[in-house]
């Protein structure tokens, strides 16, 4: 929308007559909502994306959205800025609700001014951010954008800077969610970031520092968008995103879902619709009694675990395709929305490593932050060994993950499936780290390690002496070893002794005594020493 | 009351009668030691008032309370 075109249209209402200053307020609506020219939204739609308010519109309910600041325009008069002031300055913000709750959303529209980020258009996200941290509500933030306005210089810097100071005081506050659904370069990258989720679409939306030609001209590596920034390189390799949307629509009902789970703000509680469970041992639970392998060494999908104990196996999958040796997601048990994270023996035999523990603490707190318990299934070996992870600091990165569960004061269950060895035991929700409730399998081995590492270690002489001897048959000596080992150490029933396990129980128990142990801390409270902020190992 | 009532000593103004030193000193420690009393920092404060904008204890979180619907709008009410 040009000036002239502006002037021109508004040449046709007499503003001296109410009709007339009626007519322009509708007139000034119409070229707010028509703020893209036509060819930009074509080539939008061309490119299989919605405009900005084509997708608040599919986002909220029906007939929820209300707009503000539609007729905002900039105030730039460098390079020709003047002759061109669409209203709305290429951002679209208001409220409105998602199932009946209310919302506030942000979407940047690409065919203003490719979506750049100037003082007006920054002022208009800073206040629906503050609009919704007043009223204690989600904020939802629609990325497709070119950058910073290049015409209006340090402003557009010092509104980001903006925007970034008020992700942080919202975070654990009020849901932030952030969907990406264009290009998000630069400094932009960063509010996503801080935000709870972030939602990316497959093939159509990027997200980088630094662009191909950059790095080309400064390392010269050469890489393309989508393996720079694109949504599988971000769900895959960095972790940055949380889920890889197909398309658009894909992106939009993910982020409904995750709402579902999570209270308007951290003094709320989470949305539930309560239900009594059926506590009697049912055929889909007896299943679980055979899930279990006899052999030690052999996998099983923990997602079959997950899905048996949650309602209706409605499992909600965060990050699943980083780090898919740890599980996390939302679920309900009786109606009320509970996190899960769990190890998955399927991937690298369920190991912790550096990924697999930030985003599992990541994901605690933000459980914790917002009032929903964590279950947490335990299955695992141990921290992965090696250089790689040594160098890239295990230690440091996968302390986050004591820290969250130690910090996090939301009820914790844990169960123990199989493996729970060394500091991984410790790590993975134990009672040692305020879990409050420890349920094992009978077939947990709690235990320092396996028995192999244990037996080569505790029998190192034992062993040495009888290979050194001709006769002795050293393989069936290992055996007896292993098996002693197992009958002693690797069980649950050292750990129940202790009353670090507070009941062992039939899997078939799990999904009627998770109820329980949860409907028993629904009243939890425990407080943590005053303080300005912890020292999280970042 | 003439001006030669008024006598000045070290501390106060003798506005009527004629007390002794140590009978002005009596009251004086009489009176110090009842702002004391009533005072929650001591006789320092009757000199030297501290802020308590800065102090570090303010600048600690205070404990949520439980989540409740009403919880957020109350949270600035108290």
């Amino acid at each position: 929308m040009s000036a002239k075109h502006d002037s021109k249209s508004a040449a046709d209402v007499d503003l001296n007559t109410t009709a007339g200053k009626l007519a322009e307020l509708v007139r000034r609506r119409d070229a707010a909502e028509h703020a893209g020219s036509k060819s930009a939204v074509k080539k939008q739609h061309d490119q299989g994306k919605m405009t900005a308010r084509e997708r608040v519109l599919a986002l909220l309910d029906e007939d929820s959205f209300v707009e503000l600041d539609e007729l905002a325009r900039h105030r730039s008069s460098a390079f020709g800025m003047d002759s061109k002031r669409p209203f709305g300055d290429g951002v679209i913000t208001g409220y409105g609700t998602i199932d009946g709750r209310p919302v506030c959303v942000f979407s940047q529209d690409f065919t203003v001014f490719g979506g750049s980020l100037g003082e007006v258009f920054g002022e208009k996200i800073v206040k629906v951010m503050d609009l919704a941290m007043k009223t204690g509500v989600p904020v939802i933030g629609i990325n497709d954008s070119g950058g910073a306005r290049i015409q209006e210089g340090v402003v557009s810097l010092g509104l980001y800077g903006e925007i970034f100071l008020r992700n942080v005081h919202a975070s654990g506050v009020i849901p932030q969610i952030s969907l990406i659904m264009g290009p998000c370069a630069g400094g932009a990258v960063y509010s996503p970031a801080i935000t709870d989720f972030t939602v990316m679409v497959d093939k159509t939306s990027h997200m980088f520092i630094t662009g191909p030609d950059v790095i080309k001209t400064v390392t010269g590596e050469e890489v393309g968008f989508e393996e720079l920034g694109g949504a599988r390189s971000h769900n895959t390799k960095s972790g940055v995103a949380h889920y890889m949307a197909s398309d658009e629509q894909d992106a939009l009902e993910y982020v409904r879902a995750l709402l579902s789970f999570l209270p308007s703000n951290n003094l709320d509680s989470p949305p539930a619709e309560p239900i009594e469970s059926d506590l009697v041992i049912s055929d889909a639970d007896l299943e679980l009694d055979s899930i279990i392998p006899d052999s030690p060494n052999q996998p099983y999908d923990m997602h079959q675990v997950i899905e048996h104990v949650i309602d209706e196996g409605d499992f909600l999958e965060v990050q699943p395709l980083w780090a898919p040796n740890m599980i996390i997601g939302f679920g309900r048990v009786e109606g009320h929305p509970v996190g899960i994270v769990a190890n998955q023996p399927m991937q690298f035999a369920g190991t912790l490593d550096i990924d697999a523990s930030e985003k599992a603490s990541r994901f605690v707190r933000t459980c914790d932050a917002f009032n929903v318990p964590v279950v947490t299934f335990v299955d695992v070996p141990g921290f992965l060994p090696g250089t790689d992870q040594e160098w890239n600091g295990i230690i440091r990165r996968g302390a986050k993950l004591i820290y969250a569960y130690c910090e996090a004061t939301v009820p914790k269950v844990t169960v123990i499936t199989r493996k729970a060895y060394g500091g991984a035991y410790d790590v993975m929700g134990s009672k040692h780290l305020g879990g409050d409730l420890s349920l094992a399998w009978p077939t947990a081995q709690i235990a320092v390690m396996g028995a192999q590492g244990a037996v080569n270690i505790l029998y190192r002489k034992d062993l040495k002496a009888a290979a050194a001897e001709p006769e002795a048959d050293s393989g069936a000596r290992r055996a007896e070893l292993i098996a002693e080992y197992d009958r002693m150490l690797a069980n649950p029933y050292l750990a129940a002794e202790r009353g670090y396990v507070d009941r062992v129980i039939l899997p078939r128990e799990t999904r009627a005594q998770v109820v329980r142990g949860l409907r028993a801390l629904r009243n939890k409270r425990e407080s943590l020493p005053p303080k300005k902020h912890g020292n999280i190992p970042l | 009351m003439s001006e030669r009532d008024n006598v000045l000593t070290d501390n106060a103004l003798v506005i009527s009668g004629s007390p002794s030193p140590p009978e002005v000193a009596a009251v004086a420690a009489a009176l110090l030691t009842l702002h004391s009393a009533s005072s929650p920092r001591g006789p320092e404060s009757i000199t030297s008032p501290r802020s308590t904008w800065g102090e570090p204890a303010r600048m600690l979180r205070s404990p949520l309370p439980s989540p409740n619907p009403s919880a957020w709008y109350w949270s600035t009410r108290r």
